[in-house]
């Protein structure tokens, strides 16, 4: 078709790359529309008009719940978001708290199991499957059973150790290393030691993603560097600093934000669960949406101070 | 000569220092991973061990790493709280039906966004992954509306018709994978198929997706996971006989007895033997499917 009009056309010079390049052009856009028409459909009903509608929410009363009618009340659900509920600001202060102290845990922790990993070692694919089993696993209600009741574990054992070794009772619990360290170091350490091993256990659950990303980039990295900085005397410690670090940068970067928004949209998190059993089952549509709002925004903003403080440490080896 | 000879032993015991020096900090190596894989597997021991004992096990403190008789009982008790049949129906349903939908639009959507530069396409995919960092609970409320309004609430549709259209749990980071892998493909292929004379469709349908089978198994696994693991959806969304597994498995816990070990820890012998049961399907997939998922998930855009 090009080829018949291009003749014609070619009597105002300018005009005839134009025409082609727009009628390409179109083409290109019916294609593109073509193919992610299923997911802009998707965007305007799951997407763009709940969250318009969730503002909405956000601003109103409901008139009447029966037909969902709303009446604006310009800012009271916030204002009685931050003064009259008693349990949603502690609860988003520990989150955001827990968020900004597990990131760095999970962002390092993930990378020296990396380069761990990264290094020529037999059945080093069988260590691999059990690092990403979490991520199959780790989500949802499963994890919270088992979770529910190893958190119990280290606390109330811990408690009860601390008991017995008060009362001078036959400490049973040889077998545990509670028992143990508790008598060796007394119940306050005891119970420390084991909130951090809690913690850690937390964290290396939450880190098998993370641990993919790190290996794929430490593969990118040339050997030549390394075999460059050798020859110069480099030690381990220097090859760490000096190259691993800083080509894997961009990589830290992606991690940490990756690592605060799984926290924070995950459905494990407290937050999240009370936004919902606030709107839903407490029968409170608007005031949930306040509070879900409240939390998406402050939530939001730390994630981009995070960003721009790291991005100004990250440079990208092609620039 | 002698010099010579003495040289070679000097390299040779150079070598062998570095070999021992080597072997030395690969030990140390493999300890450290060791003792992390446990603390990544601890918690399945624990459940499997707990799930199998009696209780006068569970309070004796000598026999937290043993069993000494197997109590297949939880298991019964589970399986029939469960009422695994029945669930394990409902599960396969939105579980794969969501996951077909994944991997359907997110396909085509992820085709679109790495081949045509067409107007707002960039602000779309934008938009797309901004989908993934909104939180859930901002959306639940406005959605469970949308859907009692369109007549779909006791039906498996909340959960399963936005993955046919490219959203419902992590739809974005999907259409990312998909278009990190289409991106990577040179365009000769579909040009090749363009002078044959094929539509943009059929050289999507007959081309491209054999080709990204590895990134359709990564989906699969992932979207088939993430959804069987899911209990915020479910128990949002579905009730009464439309109940999916994980959401069984609270009732299950709030209706056995829950036994306080020696220890002094919380087990509900049947709550983790019906874990166990939930999770079992899971685990067989992915350990059949292992080597080529761990390829696929380097290979994939996850790791760049």
């Amino acid at each position: 078709m090009n080829q018949t009009t291009a003749p014609v056309k070619t009597k105002k010079p300018p005009k005839p790359p134009k025409a082609g390049k727009s009628r390409l052009r179109s083409r290109e856009n019916l294609w593109g529309y073509l193919f992610t028409a299923p997911w802009v459909l998707g965007f305007f009903l799951f997407f763009a008009y709940p969250l318009v509608y969730s503002i909405q929410l956000a601003l109103s009363r409901m008139a009447d719940p029966a037909a969902f009618t709303l009446e604006f009340n310009h800012f009271e659900n916030f204002i009685n978001a931050f003064t009259r509920d008693e349990k949603f600001l502690p609860l988003l202060g520990q989150s955001l708290g827990d968020m900004l102290i597990k990131t760095p845990v999970v962002v390092v922790f993930s990378l020296f199991i990396a380069i761990l990993l990264n290094r020529n070692l037999k059945g080093k694919g069988i260590f691999r499957v059990f690092f990403f089993l979490p991520v199959l696993l780790g989500t949802g209600i499963v994890l919270s059973t088992i979770n529910g009741s190893l958190g119990a574990d280290s606390a109330q054992a811990a408690q009860q150790a601390a008991q017995e070794a008060a009362t001078g009772g036959e400490v049973q619990g040889f077998s545990s290393s509670i028992g143990l360290t508790s008598m060796l170091l007394g119940p306050d350490i005891a119970m420390a030691l084991e909130n951090i091993l809690q913690v850690v256990t937390d964290v290396l659950w939450m880190s098998g993603i993370q641990i993919v990303i790190f290996l794929g980039a430490l593969q990118t990295i040339p050997s030549s560097y390394y075999e460059a900085a050798y020859c110069d005397g480099a030690s381990e410690w220097e090859k760490f600093w000096k190259i691993t670090l800083p080509l894997t940068m961009p990589n830290i970067l992606l991690n940490t934000v990756y690592t605060m928004i799984d926290y924070l949209s995950s459905t494990q998190n407290e937050v999240v669960k009370y936004c919902r059993d606030t709107g839903l089952t407490g029968n409170n549509v608007t005031f949930g949406s306040a509070l879900g709002w409240v939390y998406f925004l402050s939530s939001g903003l730390i994630i981009l101070i995070v960003f721009l403080i790291l991005k100004r440490f990250t440079f990208y080896a092609d620039e | 000569m002698t010099g010579k000879l003495s040289l070679k032993n000097q390299s040779r015991l150079a070598t062998a220092k570095k070999y021992s020096g080597k072997f030395v900090i690969n030990l140390i190596i493999y300890i450290l991973l060791i003792e992390f894989a446990f603390v990544f597997l601890y918690p399945f021991i624990y459940m499997i061990l707990n799930s199998l004992k009696y209780d006068y096990e569970v309070i004796d403190a000598t026999k937290q790493w043993i069993i000494t008789k197997v109590n297949w009982n939880n298991y019964v008790d589970a399986f029939k709280g469960l009422d695994y049949g029945h669930s394990l129906v409902n599960t396969l349903i939105v579980v794969l039906g969501s996951t077909l939908g994944h991997i359907l639009s997110c396909s085509l959507a992820g085709y679109g966004f790495a081949r045509f530069k067409f107007r707002g396409s960039g602000l779309m995919f934008m938009m797309a992954m901004l989908s993934l960092i909104i939180p859930p609970s901002l959306m639940v409320m406005p959605l469970y509306i949308q859907f009692s309004k369109m007549q779909m609430m006791k039906t498996f549709l909340p959960i399963i018709l936005p993955s046919f259209l490219g959203f419902g749990l992590k739809g974005g980071l999907y259409i990312f994978l998909f278009r990190q892998f289409f991106k990577s493909l040179p365009v000769s292929y579909e040009e090749a198929a363009k002078i044959e004379g094929c539509s943009m469709l059929r050289v999507f349908a007959r081309i491209m997706l054999p080709i990204a089978r590895t990134t359709i198994l990564v989906v699969f696994i992932l979207s088939t996971v993430w959804h069987w693991n899911d209990y915020f959806e479910p128990s949002t969304y579905l009730s009464g006989n439309q109940q999916i597994l994980s959401q069984k498995i609270s009732s299950v816990a709030s209706s056995s007895a829950t036994i306080t070990s020696a220890l002094g820890a919380n087990i509900n012998m049947v709550a983790l033997a019906s874990c166990v049961l939930v999770i079992l399907p899971l685990l067989i997939i992915y350990f059949i499917f292992q080597k080529q998922f761990m390829e696929g998930v380097e290979f994939t855009g996850l790791a760049n």
